[in-house]
């Protein structure tokens, strides 16, 4: 209970911008990535299998990010997921990022569960609820 | 008060294997009408912000809801206005729709910053006063 699913990712010279900093949809990318991996070795559901095998989704309801420090290339993005809250659908993931310890983004990223064929939102398969319901965060 | 408005074809590359536009795209839309707006609107293209200026505007926060998934072909229809202008931020708000039916709607603030320092800076006067007339009115319901 009150897992953390935690990974680290380089931020690559593609990532940034004229700027020198992470271009910050890219920051959204390595997000999605986080969750991906979060499937498929946290929640040991493989990610391209929900998505190609059993025809379900994990569109974006809403996101919601606070950006704290910059990033930039060479730097090492490490990720934390927790899940704040899991509804019916719904899974809002709760996604802290640092670099050498000091705060990049905070986000709140909402995303349900969704048939490609019916084009809606289903319910989570138990299955995978059981196992997200390790990960949800206290409080 | 003014809103300014572009449209984006969704094309092939925006679209992920689920069939629906990958959400990370939407946030490289938001960023193109900002991009848009300074060049067109304010004046200032980000060429010149950037690299001859060295200011910049980078996001503060961002929350957009996704209302309806969009799909390979359609246009989408985006608009910015200022929901807040303060000193060195600016508070945009971002609607996407594609024909009547909403698809996405934002709330994305950005502030100016040395790019030298990274310390955040007044927005000059003359920026300010081209921003503006985009500003909404206080009565509008927030993004």
């Amino acid at each position: 209970m009150n897992k953390v699913f935690t990974v680290e990712y380089p931020i690559l010279f593609s990532h940034c911008d004229p700027a020198g900093i992470v271009y910050f949809p890219r920051l959204f990318d390595l997000l999605h990535r986080a969750m991906e991996d979060w499937f498929t070795f946290g929640l040991k559901e493989r990610f391209a299998d929900l998505i190609m095998k059993k025809r379900l989704g994990t569109p974006a309801v809403s996101t919601q990010v606070d950006f704290v420090g910059p990033a930039t290339f060479g730097d090492t993005l490490k990720i934390e997921l927790r899940v704040a809250r899991l509804g019916r659908s719904s899974i809002e993931l709760a996604v802290h990022s640092f670099v050498e310890g000091r705060p990049c983004f905070k986000a709140k990223h909402s995303i349900c569960i969704f048939s490609q064929e019916t084009r809606r939102a289903v319910p989570i398969p138990e299955d995978l609820r059981s196992r997200m319901q390790e990960y949800v965060a206290d409080g | 008060m003014r809103v300014f408005t572009i449209e984006r074809r969704i094309r092939f590359s925006h679209c992920d294997p689920a069939g629906i536009v990958y959400f990370v795209n939407f946030f490289d839309m938001i960023n193109a009408i900002v991009e848009d707006w300074f060049d067109q609107v304010i004046g200032l293209p980000f060429q010149e912000m950037h690299l001859q200026r060295r200011i910049g505007f980078p996001i503060v926060d961002t929350d957009c809801q996704f209302f309806r998934p969009c799909h390979l072909g359609d246009m989408l229809r985006l608009e910015l206005g200022i929901s807040r202008l303060g000193r060195s931020s600016i508070e945009f708000r971002i609607a996407g729709r594609v024909d009547d039916e909403e698809k996405l709607r934002g709330r994305h603030k950005v502030a100016l910053v040395s790019l030298d320092t990274f310390r955040s800076m007044p927005i000059p006067d003359d920026l300010r006063a081209k921003m503006a007339p985009y500003v909404t009115d206080a009565s509008g319901d927030r993004a």
